[in-house]
């Protein structure tokens, strides 16, 4: 019993499962059923039609205008100048090398004095042994007196000065000999020289006399051409003591003379040396822009650029320098870079670019002196700093800077922007306000035709059109404008700048020409030629302030002189077969997906109600995606008649036309399945048909579109 | 036996209009709660071993209860019932789904009356039964339930069937029209207890948590749609409003609804009566993010506008949904939460137990949704064994009109009770000039 019961519960959970499971709906029944509703509607005005509405202009008379306009003619700052500036190549030697003064002092004692005598033998000796001896009495407290000693000599005694300098090779300076006396008696002459220990050339040999006891005396080297190493020996050559006049005097070895050397204003040619803080270059030049012709710039902002530097060194300390351009300012602050190039190796070169950003700065142009053009001053300063070590330099050393002005562009220029000639064309451009149109018979009952100069620029120029021709390709009809305007020159005025400003000028080229004709061909290119050419007047006085009118010439960037050929077509017209033509996508793929009821056969009913005075025949072109013909819908059979007008020629009031047409289930399944993009094609005829009708903007065409068709609902499901 | 079972469980399963209430009057309470008790009276008299059986009968009492601890059932119960739309109908369009041809929509036509009512009603369940102290009986189980109701005139079931054309330049009446569709799971609990010593009064009350799934309503007033005889615009003039939400497929859907209910059940037995009066599926539904229309007034249809067939965009051709026809007429859809009210139903039933082989019923049942008239029937309950019953049942309305019904219940071994009942006389001998069919299976154990 349970065993069952545990089967009858699967079943009965199986079956639960099974009917959820089951649930959907795999197949629906189907019937047919018709269907008599509006499936879309849509109403068009001629705002619609043309689909580029900036080319549709609404007259105060609520007519349309199309209006087409088309550029021919763009001449930019770029146009004008390059700022081009040569690169600014440098190679400077270090101008001056300068060394602190500095001051040394040797303390040469009696004792190391009366040594050198007895070293010296003879009656030397004897004067460092007496030497030597009274001292030892003094020690025990006598006094002996001293007779004078004369032709002393001794030496040579070491002086080290490589704590300032290792070697010097001296352009100028001094040194200063200072003898202070510190022995018990007079010292009636002395003679010294100072000479350099290795090289052992003498580099001074000063001499001094009658120097008493405790006092001082000082004598001073010219050092210039000289070189000054920094192991110096100093020689007594002859010194000459005058006695004590018998009295007993007390004799200490440990008194002294004190010798102090000071050198100062040193500037040298090389040296090996601990080298103050100091400029080594220091150069202001003019640089001029090239390749402006007869362009004189006074300012200039700049809209782009990089100025780089290129530096080559051989000097063995880091060299740091500032370049800089006084006159280029942005934010108050002038141009300039600082950067450091580090030391070469002995006997090498180090290398260091550098790029700054030159962008916004507004540069004066007119040189250090200001009376020039296209001039900017700049400065370069190289220079080394303390470091506390011991560098070799030399006048010899070089820095070698190659300043480029990188890819520079101006977004202002000032001053007279010079003469020039530009050829305009011969080009042709496409028009497409005509595209997709073509007609039997086209008569527009006027056209306007100009071309308008919209001057940014602050230059005076001038504009001469050479020629000018209308073409309809697809037809091979051309026709070339005739009339007053070709080949006269027109002048185009310069835009302003206090206050900024364009000027517009227009030039009619359709008054007193065929340019009706011209349009009548619904021409799809135009054929134009010219010559444009800036500053057309007199060359600008050879004045220096720059204050000239011509110098008052001014370019930005973002603004241009540009041209437009302009068309402007009152619809007004008589048109006999005038074919609009388009192809729109036509996507199904929703439809279809939807499955819920499947189209057989029936009819459409394209209800229209026509408020343009234009009978009209519509033609629907199914197209696969590579453009083949399906199948097409015509309703030839039933114009859409034109809406009656009054005696202005103003529609009265719509004229309602229903359009049947029939079609089959295949026809609807091969649409609906294969089609993906209609080409419209709408053929219009004017009525009345010998009478220009005018297009007004309130005038609509309403077309709805209503299935009377047979459906089967769930077909397919 | 077997066999046939998994064969009417699967036909059950898969069918979608079938018939039985899972209620008081379902066969197999005519083996259990309503059995005919005078078996037992019998059974007693003529035995004097009382402990041969399994179960021990009370006989202080002649109402004479099963005694159980445990009770626990599943069934399914399907019908579909109508007053004029036919079985043959049904069965074309419902289960074989072929197509309607137009002599089918004339046959049909043909019976339609003034106001017309369809509906039907699928539930599975799983229920259980558990005794506790006091003679309280815990109840528990778990529904599934899909119904569909509706009312609706001649000329809507002919623009469904043939369409707007043949109303070209007149007025289809649509009123009354009204459609009431949903489908939900629901688990609930609840208690029985029987009120005195006799076990003459027993009541009930379960509280149940629903999942909503699908909801459609729609309701119209004085309602009509006017073609134009060029088809130039359809005009809809009434008052209505139309719910539902867009999430319709699959059996298993996400929820979309939350909702409580509660079952009253009340009963009172004497010696050979018996009185039932339940209230079922008395709660509500609140529907979220429902996709809603109301109108009251005149709606014009003039097609769909699109701005400029020469755009860049092209021209897109799009299936016209009631939605888009809709939002064309300038009806503004909007998404809101919506609470309706179950259809709840009112039963009484009494019973008689005429003799130890034949047990009686009448009663009537109410549903409260538009479309559904009172629905009285009489069965009777013929014992062919203590355990083996027939109970045919006539009965008059509801959805439809009269019907005729045969269940069945059999007890094994006095565990487990299965039963069916059987709506399908008319369905299979004149389903053309009848309406209304269906079936329920169930099978209980106890112990």
């Amino acid at each position: 019993m349970r065993q069952t019961f545990h089967k009858l519960l699967i079943v009965i959970l199986a079956a639960a499962v099974a009917f959820f499971s089951c649930k959907r709906e795999f197949e629906k029944p189907r019937w047919d059923a018709g269907v008599l509703a509006p499936l879309v509607k849509s109403k068009l005005t001629i705002r619609d039609i043309v689909k580029d509405t900036a080319k549709v202009k609404t007259e105060t008379d609520n007519s349309i205008t199309l209006i087409n306009r088309q550029e021919i003619f763009n001449y930019t700052i770029d146009s004008l100048v390059t700022l081009d500036a040569p690169q600014y190549h440098k190679l400077v030697k270090l101008s001056s090398l300068k060394l602190d003064n500095q001051t040394i002092t040797r303390r040469i004692s009696l004792g190391e004095i009366a040594n050198q005598l007895i070293a010296q033998g003879g009656e030397s000796a004897d004067i460092g042994n007496n030497i030597i001896l009274a001292h030892n009495l003094g020690k025990i407290g006598f006094k002996v007196p001293i007779d004078p000693i004369n032709d002393i000599s001794a030496g040579p005694i070491d002086i080290d000065v490589n704590q300032f300098f290792k070697t010097a090779d001296l352009l100028s300076g001094t040194l200063k000999v200072k003898l202070e006396n510190g022995l018990p008696l007079e010292i009636t002459n002395i003679q010294f020289s100072l000479k350099n220990k290795n090289l052992g050339d003498v580099i001074a040999s000063p001499s001094l006399t009658n120097i008493l006891p405790g006092e001082k005396d000082s004598s001073v080297v010219d050092l210039a051409g000289k070189v000054v190493e920094g192991n110096l020996l100093v020689s007594i050559n002859d010194m000459d003591i005058a006695g004590s006049n018998g009295t007993p005097i007390k004799i200490d070895t440990a008194n002294a003379l004190i010798v102090e050397l000071s050198i100062s204003n040193i500037s040298v040619h090389s040296a090996t040396a601990i080298f103050p803080a100091q400029d080594v270059v220091n150069d202001t030049t003019d640089v001029s822009l090239v390749n402006l012709d007869d362009v004189l710039l006074t300012q200039a902002i700049i809209r782009q650029g990089t100025v780089r530097a290129d530096v080559y060194s051989t000097a063995q300390d880091i060299v740091s320098f500032t370049y800089k351009i006084p006159g280029a300012i942005k934010d108050g602050q002038p141009f300039q870079f600082d950067a450091v190039v580090p030391a070469a190796p002995a006997n090498g070169t180090s290398y260091k670019q550098f790029n700054q950003d030159f962008s916004d700065f507004d540069m004066n142009l007119r040189g250090i002196d200001g009376d020039t053009f296209n001039t900017f001053k700049n400065i370069l300063v190289g220079r080394i700093d303390y470091t506390g070590e011991i560098r070799t330099l030399s006048l010899d050393d070089s820095l070698d800077i190659t300043l480029t002005l990188i890819d520079a562009k101006p977004s202002y220029i000032k001053g007279y922007l010079g003469k020039d000639t530009v050829a305009v064309g011969p080009d042709d451009i496409d028009i497409d306000i005509f595209k997709n149109i073509s007609a039997t018979t086209l008569d527009f009952e006027s056209v306007k035709m100009n071309v308008v100069f919209d001057n940014a620029l602050g230059i005076p120029s001038q504009v001469k059109l050479q020629e000018l021709t209308a073409r309809n390709t697809s037809k091979g009809t051309s026709a070339t404008l005739t009339g007053p305007v070709i080949n006269n020159p027109q002048t185009i005025n310069p835009g302003t700048e206090n206050p900024f400003a364009n000027t517009t000028t227009t030039i009619d080229v359709s008054t007193g020409s065929n340019a009706t004709s011209l349009l009548n061909l619904l021409p799809d290119q135009i054929h134009y030629a010219g010559e444009f050419a800036s500053n057309p007047g007199a060359n600008p006085l050879p004045t220096d302030d720059g204050t000239e009118p011509l110098y008052q010439q001014f370019a930005k960037s973002n603004v241009d002189l540009k041209a437009y050929l302009e068309i402007e077509i009152p619809l007004s017209l008589i048109a006999q077969n005038l074919v609009l033509s388009d192809t729109v996508p036509f996507d199904t793929k929703s439809f279809n997906a939807s499955g819920s009821a499947a189209l057989k056969d029936g009819r459409f009913n394209l209800l229209v109600s026509n408020g343009f005075p234009y009978d009209a025949v519509i033609t629907m072109y199914f197209l696969t995606a590579n453009g083949a013909k399906l199948d097409s819908v015509v309703t030839s059979a039933t114009p859409i008649l034109a809406a009656p007008v009054d005696a202005s020629g103003k529609v009265t009031a719509p004229q309602f036309t229903n359009v049947p047409f029939a079609f089959t289930e295949a026809q609807l399944h091969n649409i609906l399945n294969h089609s993906t993009q209609i080409l419209f094609k709408a053929r219009f005829d004017t009525r009345p048909s010998a009478q220009h009708v005018k297009i007004y903007s309130d005038y609509t065409v309403e077309f709805k579109l209503v299935g009377d068709i047979n459906v089967q609902v769930n077909s397919g499901q | 036996m077997k066999r046939i079972v998994l064969v009417t469980g699967i036909l059950i399963a898969i069918q979608s209009s079938l018939y039985a209430q899972v209620e008081t009057d379902r066969p197999e309470t005519f083996l259990f709660e309503h059995r005919n008790r005078l078996q037992d009276l019998q059974h007693d008299l003529g035995n004097t071993d009382k402990t041969d059986s399994s179960h021990v009968y009370s006989t202080d009492t002649i109402s004479r209860e099963i005694a159980y601890t445990t009770y626990i059932s599943a069934g399914a119960s399907g019908f579909f019932n109508s007053n004029s739309i036919s079985n043959d109908f049904i069965r074309r369009f419902r289960y074989n789904r072929t197509y309607i041809d137009n002599d089918l929509k004339e046959q049909e036509i043909s019976r339609m009356k003034s106001s017309n009512r369809i509906g039907s009603d699928i539930k599975i369940q799983l229920y259980g039964q558990h005794q506790l102290k006091n003679k309280t009986r815990l109840e528990f189980g778990l529904t599934y339930r899909d119904f569909y109701g509706a009312q609706f005139t001649t000329d809507a079931f002919k623009l469904v069937f043939y369409g707007n054309t043949i109303f070209a330049g007149q007025y289809a009446d649509l009123s009354p029209l009204s459609l009431h569709s949903f489908n939900y799971e629901a688990l609930y609990v609840g208690a029985r207890k029987t009120l005195d010593k006799q076990q003459r009064v027993t009541a009930g009350v379960r509280l149940g948590y629903i999942r909503g799934n699908r909801f459609q309503h729609a309701r119209f007033k004085n309602t009509t749609l006017y073609t134009d005889p060029m088809g130039s615009y359809l005009s809809l003039t009434g008052d209505f409003d139309i719910t539902y939400n867009d999430d319709t497929s699959g059996a298993i859907q996400r929820g979309n609804g939350n909702g409580l209910y509660t079952d009253l059940y009340f009963s009172v037995k004497g010696d050979r009566n018996e009185f039932v009066v339940e209230v079922l599926d008395l709660g509500f539904i609140q529907w979220n993010g429902m996709a809603h229309y109301k109108g009251n007034g005149t709606y014009t249809y003039t097609g769909i506008p699109i701005d400029n067939i020469f755009s860049s965009d092209g021209l897109t051709v799009n299936p016209i949904s009631l939605s888009s026809f809709l939002d064309a007429a300038g009806l503004e859809k909007e998404y809101k939460n919506v609470t309706y009210l179950l259809p709840a139903t009112l039963h009484l039933a009494y019973f008689r137990h005429i003799n130890p082989k034949l047990t009686v019923s009448a009663g009537v049942r109410q549903q409260f949704i538009s479309g559904y008239i009172p629905r009285v029937y009489a069965k009777a309950a013929y014992y062919i064994q203590k355990n083996f019953a027939l109970i045919p049942t006539l009965a008059y309305g509801g959805f439809g009109k009269t019907d005729i019904e045969l269940g069945l219940a059999k007890n094994f071994n006095q565990h487990l009770i299965v039963s069916a009942n059987l709506f399908w006389l008319e369905y299979l001998a004149w389903a053309k000039k009848s309406s209304g069919h269906g079936m329920s299976v169930s099978m209980s154990y106890y112990f």
